[in-house]
């Protein structure tokens, strides 16, 4: 059990305390509620550019790392579709530097053409190396266009292609900030040995004075509904064929989502899972063979990802995984299999909780779903899951209209 | 109100972390073991530690296939049962290898360690070798070895290594043609020497309580007990000066720089200031490379250096994914980094901000005994003890900056530090 606490700042900033008294540590995680889904098509990337740019220095304060640094604490970011995560752990002693640096970057950011200028580059070789300069690393941008039309899921989070990147204006960094960061825009998360009465007086005197901003109503074009089967094939130089596949599901808060999670255990959660003992280990059709979600806030996708063994085709290798969701759908999955992956997802759940961090983390995450009490209760919609679930939500995804499937083809391979 | 926002909250500094100790004793069969025992949470980290690494066998591969194998099958269990086991209970078992070591895991809640010590055990004591499934291991690892060959960091990691240790084991790296030289005897006769009580340590981290030390103790405490195997140690020539080798890699579109150079093993009385040492050049986001090549060129997503320590020697890495065209003149930059920290002083002020972000560092590592499982096993592997890290907080604690100078003059020998280069440049 989770203990917190929360309140709300006059400006809307959202405020949520964890107790926790036997760590050193302090967890300080703030959430803003905008990521790449809430991006300009023709300015994909920016969520998280600008996420670069939250480092290069606020209004009053130049040196935000060094800062951190200087108080025995590490931090750092992330950018998602749906969201941007800026977090910090140092000394509990050190908590108010967090107040203050946070507080800083939220007022408002030391902006210029040259940090801009700087910051594209890296980000431009983050690209590289994750997305191009990686066999295979490109696949994720072209199975998100083929998946989605109309939802801005279609492009990742790095953004469609770095030609964007670089065209960015200086003027549109800035409309960006005064748009989405704004305290009545955020989640602040507060973990650790620490009082909820001093959080609240940390909060109000550091994030109290910022004003409240009008933050744009989102309002995304939903995904029609898939009806026709996709499938894009590219050739590239890697060693060997592989293939991707993937079924629109649940968003997170859908009915569906947790047995859509579990199927995706079920299937490859670890060596005893159906599509590694089957397909790899049995059968050979496969090198290796993964399958997971992608768990996000709006409908999202299912995705089963395999490289194929030598002597294979694409069609063998085709048939083989729509053979194991056929069982799937046909009541195969057994009481002691269902079990088996509910202990798993409960032994992370446990681990989870250990993690300073990681709680903060989860808790803004849960927040910003719109209930924080998850991080308590949602193992429990997945002990509700039972195999008639499997069977009903199995049937319901793996239909071959649900699906796109990019073929990635060897050009070394024949 | 009126609040200052340009001045720095009052800070406290950290200047004394409470490193826990580890017990240690002997298991029934003599098996030396390290226990940290401590957290809220009833999960158990459960490590046998044998000297079956790379370097213990002449043949390329068969102390990692060995390793992987311990989960492929024994006697009286397939790989899909084991599996199926471990998996019901919620329970990891992790299976690793690396240059001096194999190590095999249990990771899992305590009410469970009953039913899986014994099977745990069996994995090491029974292992069969299947061939149906040696082929499954062998497919996939050469699978995973030609993907990597296609990744410029991975071929400019192994041409480091390569310039950097010579004709030592250490240097040795697998081609795909490797595998098919993999033969079940050699594996089964490579695993009757090595995995048994007289060669491995155990190291069990988490709530281990005095019924979990005698859970052990009738299991792991019972594994039969051979010879132990010596380990020779094989000869470390000196490098060849200003080694370089560039891989060309046509469609690349950046270039992987790999650094290296021979240094002290973790025991040496050096090795904490040179850690400090290679924590200022590249260990932390405020480093010298990092503020040089990221920050003010934007060369790179990220440059780092770092010190490996192995049982034999010990290797300063410096790595980094630079913008194509641009990797040698990033491996000048950082000779000229190094050269600067032998010719001047570090600040006071950028010292305390090393030496904050270390102890705050080490806080974090030391959060509870599950974060502290890397540090720990590194301790207790590399042969140092778990004081390794008293010692490290109190040079961190206690280094000057001509301390510093003089460490950067007796270790940075440039022309000792070899340079490999993958991409298209």
């Amino acid at each position: 059990m989770i203990n917190f606490d929360r309140f709300e700042l006059d400006n809307g900033l959202q405020v949520i305390v964890h107790q926790d008294k036997t760590t050193p540590i302090a967890a300080f995680n703030l959430l803003y509620k905008v990521g790449s889904r809430d991006e300009n098509p023709e300015r994909t990337g920016f969520a998280h550019l600008f996420e670069h740019l939250m480092f290069e220095g606020s209004i009053n304060v130049k040196d935000y790392d060094h800062q951190i640094q200087i108080a025995g604490g590490e931090n750092n970011a992330f950018t998602n579709t749906d969201f941007t995560n800026y977090y910090i752990t140092l000394p509990k002693q050190n908590l108010e530097t967090a107040f203050w640096l946070e507080s800083d970057r939220m007022l408002g950011l030391d902006f210029s053409e040259k940090k801009l200028e700087i910051q594209k580059n890296v980000v431009i070789e983050e690209f590289n190396q994750r997305y191009l300069n990686n066999p295979y690393g490109d696949w994720m941008l072209m199975i998100r266009s083929l998946a989605y039309h109309r939802h801005p899921y279609m492009w990742p989070t790095i953004g469609k292609n770095t030609f964007q990147i670089n065209h960015t204006k200086l003027s549109e960094v800035e409309a960006f900030f005064y748009k989405y960061y704004a305290p009545n825009n955020a989640i602040l998360v507060v973990a650790g040995d620490v009082d909820v009465d001093e959080v609240k007086r940390l909060a109000n005197k550091w994030f109290g004075p910022i004003p409240r901003r009008n933050i744009p109503v989102r309002n995304l074009p939903a995904e029609p509904k898939q009806s026709i089967p996709q499938t894009l094939i590219v050739k590239r130089d890697v060693p060997t064929n592989a293939i991707y596949k993937a079924y629109h599901m649940d968003g997170r808060l859908g009915p569906d989502y947790h047995a859509s999670n579990l199927i995706s255990d079920i299937l490859a959660g670890g060596d005893s899972s159906r599509l590694t003992q089957h397909l790899v280990k049995q059968k050979k059709t496969f090198v290796s063979i993964n399958a997971y979600i992608t768990g996000e806030s709006d409908p999202g996708l299912f995705i089963i990802e395999g490289k194929l063994s030598d002597n294979i085709s694409f069609e063998q290798a085709e048939e083989s995984i729509k053979a194991e969701l056929k069982l799937l759908c046909n009541n195969d999955v057994t009481e002691n299999e269902l079990t088996k992956v509910k202990n798993n997802i409960e032994m992370r759940n446990i681990v989870g909780e250990v993690n300073v961090l990681n709680k903060a983390m989860n808790l803004a995450r849960f927040t910003m779903l719109g209930d924080t009490n998850l991080i308590n209760t949602n193992i429990s919609y997945y002990q509700k899951v039972t195999t008639a679930d499997i069977t009903n939500i199995s049937r319901k995804i793996f239909t071959p209209d649900n699906c796109s499937t990019l073929i990635y083809k060897s050009s070394q391979n024949g | 109100m009126n609040l200052n926002r340009t001045k720095a909250p009052d800070f406290h500094r950290i200047d004394n972390i409470n490193i826990p100790k580890t017990e240690f004793g002997l298991l029934s069969n003599k098996i030396p073991f390290h226990v940290l025992s401590g957290g809220s949470q009833e999960l158990s980290y459960i490590a046998l530690t044998f000297n079956a690494g790379t370097i213990t066998s002449n043949q390329l591969l068969v102390a990692s296939i060995t390793n992987a194998m311990l989960i492929g099958g024994t006697k009286k269990h397939s790989a899909s049962q084991i599996a199926d086991t471990f998996d019901f209970y919620g329970a990891e078992i992790r299976t690793d290898s690396n240059f001096d070591h194999a190590v095999i895991a249990l990771f899992c809640l305590n009410k469970y360690l009953e039913h899986l010590l014994p099977l745990f055990c069996e994995l090491i004591t029974e292992s069969a070798f299947p061939d149906s499934e040696l082929e499954s291991v062998i497919a996939e690892k050469k699978h995973k070895l030609i993907v990597n060959k296609e990744k410029t960091g991975f071929l400019a990691n192994g041409a480091m290594h390569k310039l950097t240790f010579g004709s030592h084991p250490y240097a040795r790296r697998a081609e795909p043609a490797d595998y098919d030289k993999i033969t079940r005897n050699t594996l089964v006769g490579f695993h009757s020497s090595q995995y048994h009580a007289g060669n491995c340590h155990l190291l069990a981290i988490g709530c281990i309580t005095d019924a979990v030390m005698s859970l052990i103790d009738k299991t792991i405490g019972n594994l039969p007990v051979k010879e132990k195997t010596e380990i020779q140690f094989a000869t470390l020539a000196p490098t060849a000066k200003n080694a370089t080798e560039i891989i060309k890699k046509k469609n690349a579109v950046q270039s992987s720089l790999r650094m290296g150079m021979q240094t002290i093993r973790m025991n040496h009385p050096d090795y904490h200031k040179l850690n400090i040492l290679t924590t200022i050049l590249g260990g932390y986001f405020g480093s010298r490379l990092m503020k040089n090549i990221r920050e003010e060129k934007g060369y790179t997503y990220g440059i780092y250096s770092v010190m490996q320590p192995y049982l034999q020697s010990g290797l300063l890495r410096i790595a980094g994914e630079i913008k194509s065209g641009y990797a040698m003149q990033v491996a000048d930059e950082v000779r000229r980094e190094m050269q600067n920290l032998k010719d001047k002083l570090v600040s006071d002020s950028e010292l305390e901000l090393v030496r904050n972000y270390m102890m705050g560092e080490m806080l974090q590592t030391f959060d509870g005994p599950l974060s502290s499982i890397d540090a720990v096993e590194k301790a207790i592997d590399m042969e140092v003890g778990i004081d390794f890290y008293d010692k490290e907080q109190q040079e961190i604690m206690s280094i000057k900056p001509i301390d510093i100078q003089e460490i950067a003059n007796k270790y940075f020998d440039l022309d000792k530090l070899t340079v490999a280069i993958a991409g298209n440049e």
